[in-house]
């Protein structure tokens, strides 16, 4: 897949915008602030319809006007798809796809991936286990219904039994509710044990996605993800069995749940182990591993739509170029080079480019403005 | 805001405070009612004040009712040996209008959620299973909503009825008659094929 044309109108910096983009390299060459961000957003929207950096969409309207409108047509094989974006200081954001409004934004998904790596993206391997777990959620969110289902059911069997934890404190609460907790422990493991399951199959397949581009990078390291989770998993695919051991670790935790009034253990605490060569390189790995593994890890997101829905996504790297050394930043561009379309910012001109085998598009961004190298 | 008169002010505030009325509605209800006849104005007013005095909660399945024991539960013709607990009044007129169920009614007058501090003594459980141990009862149907407050309740029940000997059944969730397959969303989709029939 990749996207062909781009028009946008009062959008961030953008008054105006008309721009071609061919397959393969698109690189946009300019100094900070002037939009090469803007741009990698602008994609973004097409795709599902909301960015990544703000949830107010004020924010992405250029000063003083009313309406920004991002238009995008992409080719598919032989399928074309025109997006467009209508986005209102007042009033409710709007999509057409093919020509016809969507009542929902979320039924854009899956028309135009996209997958970006921007520089946040590194909280992945190095922040709080809530970002990995946002990792696979996010994915899983945009591929299974019943994911969907089962994670939002769980958050409220989870503010449930919270509650339910605090109202054993009153002690004139105790007998009223005591034998209720069963209950919620119950439907708890049903759906957590989904959200395990399906995490820990995702994983796996992440892992020998992210391992073939580890390679390329650091060459005979072998990255190894473990799902992280006090809940003893003896047989990976079998639910009965993880919602039987979730229910276990719940009647073993619930002392220390009812007197801090919380659920400690489940799907909402889990986390990922990531290993390079036997360490661990959430704390342990240098910067540049750190880099490595968080872009490896988007790469394998992007191996994993390919494989589930048919379609190969536009890869987008925000300004990681200027972050690695020379010989990983010509292995990332040739990487790249494979992808059916990748957009990638940079403040410099790569020198890769002066190599014999490198093919891009080069853009200079000025102020709002594009023009071609 | 302000009103040049109090008695309008008082009723718009006072039919704000029904569920789906905001401000605006409740303006325009109040300035209707001003231009309707005195006469329809008061049979409004009186049927508001009939419904707090005359409705009483069914002594046997607390449904609203007119008498101490309501139709439902009078009438002789329908199999009492099978009850469908539901959470409030007005699901029985749904279930009614299936004409589907014959047997009896429970209304347990809300559902288990320790978030709003409800719990199996805020909805008459206790009365259900009074009930149950009293008479020949074969079957209970859980019809609460299919939500996780419902289905928490559900499981309550189903568990104290186990040992009891009594069958609990819970509705089945699936898709709407006279739908589109296409149109369905995933999930019903999935809980319609788990929960498939035979067809002959």
């Amino acid at each position: 897949m990749y996207l062909k044309h781009l028009e946008l109108s009062n959008f961030r910096n953008y008054r105006s915008l008309k721009l071609e983009l061919k397959p393969g390299l698109n690189i946009f060459v300019g100094k900070n602030a002037q939009g090469k961000t803007n741009l990698l957003e602008s994609i973004c929207f097409l795709s599902q319809g909301s960015s990544y950096r703000t949830s107010d969409i004020k924010e992405a309207i250029l000063w003083t006007n009313d309406l920004a409108i991002i238009r995008g047509g992409a080719k598919n094989k032989d399928r074309k798809i025109f997006v467009e974006v209508f986005l209102p200081r007042r009033g409710r954001r709007k999509v057409r796809l093919n020509g016809s409004y969507l009542n929902r934004i979320s039924d854009l998904w899956g028309n135009l991936i996209v997958v970006i790596f921007s520089p946040q993206d590194l909280d992945i391997v190095r922040s709080s286990p809530v970002f990995r777990r946002q990792f696979l959620d996010r994915i899983l969110n945009n591929t299974n219904p019943e994911y969907i289902y089962h994670f939002k059911r769980y958050q409220k069997i989870l503010s449930q039994r919270n509650s339910l934890l605090k109202l054993f404190h009153q002690k004139n609460r105790i007998r009223k509710f005591l034998d209720t907790l069963n209950l919620w422990n119950r439907l708890l493991a049903t759906s957590g044990s989904f959200i395990m399951m399906e995490r820990i199959s995702l994983l796996s397949i992440l892992n020998s996605f992210a391992n073939k581009v580890i390679n390329k990078f650091l060459s005979g390291e072998k990255l190894i993800l473990f799902y992280d989770t006090p809940i003893s998993i003896k047989k990976k695919n079998d639910r009965k069995d993880l919602e039987t051991s979730m229910l276990k670790k719940l009647k073993e935790r619930q002392k220390r749940d009812i007197s801090v009034g919380a659920t400690t253990i489940g799907p909402h605490r889990d986390d990922i182990e990531m290993t390079l060569e036997q360490k661990d390189i959430r704390s342990y790995g240098s910067g540049g591993q750190q880099r490595m593994v968080a872009i490896s890890l988007k790469f394998a997101e992007l191996g994993f739509y390919n494989e589930k829905l048919g379609q190969r996504p536009i890869l987008l790297l925000d300004e990681v170029l200027s972050e690695l050394d020379e010989d990983r930043r010509k292995s990332l561009l040739e990487i790249s080079q494979d992808e059916d379309q990748a957009v990638i910012t940079s403040t410099h001109y790569p020198e890769w480019l002066e190599d014999e085998k490198a093919k891009a598009s080069v853009y200079i961004v000025e102020n709002g403005k594009i023009k071609a190298w | 805001m302000k009103y040049h008169s109090t008695s309008v002010e008082n009723l718009i505030n006072e039919l704000k405070k029904l569920p789906g009325i905001g401000q605006k509605t409740a303006q325009r209800l109040t300035f209707f009612i001003l231009s309707i006849p005195k006469k329809e104005a008061i049979s409004l007013a009186h049927a508001i004040v009939r419904l707090k005095e005359r409705t009483k909660q069914c002594k046997i399945c607390f449904n609203v009712s007119d008498e101490e024991i309501c139709n439902i539960c009078r009438d002789e013709r329908r199999d009492n040996s099978i009850i469908c607990v539901v959470e409030n009044s007005w699901d029985v007129i749904a279930l009614e209008k299936s004409r589907q169920f014959k047997g009896l009614y429970h209304v347990l007058g809300g559902v288990l959620s320790p978030i709003d501090n409800i719990g199996p003594d805020d909805i008459r459980i206790r009365e259900l299973l009074y009930r149950i141990k009293k008479g020949k009862i074969n079957e209970v149907i859980v019809a609460t909503n299919p939500n996780v407050q419902g289905d928490a309740t559900a499981i309550y029940i189903a568990k104290l009825l186990n040992p009891l000997g009594i069958k609990a059944t819970r509705i089945a969730r699936g898709l709407p008659v006279g739908g589109d397959l296409e149109y369905a969303d995933e999930v019903t989709l999935g809980k319609a094929i788990q929960g498939r029939t035979e067809i002959i």
